[in-house]
């Protein structure tokens, strides 16, 4: 993961002891969960965000089910993140660090969505595979 | 160091996120979906303020903590609507209980003394 610029804002605001008011959280989180605490809550925030769509999609149920999707989405951007980010980077030049946000927000708004995403993306393939052969 | 409206701040914010976490609980897809963009929109703003003091090492201006604070009270004052989960207004109109017109010709429902619907 590269370097997020919110650290560098972290660790400067606790090298100068700046008496502001915001760096005093940052530098906590980032002391007691080390360099990658601001990044990682982005992501979380993001995704928290993000699962609130398939939370208001779903059948009512219960704070304590709503919650279970909430961390299932939160977790799955938490895993998916970083390595989408990447991908992205490498691909069209986006700073990775600048796609967590818009990254985590659409996998926790995917929700329950992956089963959909996962039959488009194997039809695609059949269809890439079934032209390929019928091309031969 | 002061931390009070930071920490003022991250708890309008909560509020805010609890109140959109509750709603969302209770909707679902009988719920129109502007209804639901604009909660999901609240949740968001109310996430993205939560991150903002840890990531962007955010300072409330006062006038910032009025509007949040003014927010969480209508969230908190509304929620007795919720109660029954979503308001009859939220929901598509497909989806609604009909209401009897007196002009049906059907007995109607007593809602309050001498009041029909």
């Amino acid at each position: 993961m590269p370097e997020p610029t919110t650290t560098s804002a972290a660790a400067a605001a606790i090298t100068s002891g700046s008496s502001h008011t915001g760096p005093g959280l940052a530098a906590l989180f980032v002391a007691f969960l080390g360099p990658l605490a601001g990044p990682y809550a982005l992501i979380v925030f993001a995704a928290l965000a993000g699962s609130l769509w398939p939370l208001s999609g779903a059948d009512a149920m219960t704070r304590t089910a709503g919650a279970w999707l909430m961390l299932r989405c939160t977790l799955t951007a938490v895993v998916l993140t970083a390595a989408v980010s990447n991908y992205i980077q490498t691909r069209y030049e986006v700073q990775a660090g600048e796609a967590f946000a818009p990254v985590a927000f659409l996998i926790g708004a995917l929700g329950n969505g992956w089963r959909p995403l996962f039959a488009a993306v194997t039809a695609a393939f059949s269809r890439i595979i079934g032209g390929g052969k019928a091309n031969e | 160091m002061n931390n009070t409206p930071v920490m003022i701040h991250e708890a309008l914010c909560a509020v805010l996120f609890w109140s959109v976490f509750c709603r969302s609980v209770k909707a679902d897809k009988r719920v129109r979906l502007s209804v639901r963009f604009a909660f999901m929109c609240l949740g968001l703003a109310a996430c993205l303020g939560m991150a903002a003091p840890v990531v962007w090492a955010y300072q409330p201006h006062p006038v910032a903590l009025a509007m949040l604070a003014a927010f969480a009270i209508v969230q908190v004052v509304t929620a007795a609507l919720w109660v029954d989960g979503p308001p009859a207004p939220f929901i598509k109109f497909r989806f609604r209980n009909r209401r009897r017109r007196a002009s049906d010709g059907l007995p109607m429902v007593q809602t309050r003394e001498g009041e029909t619907c």
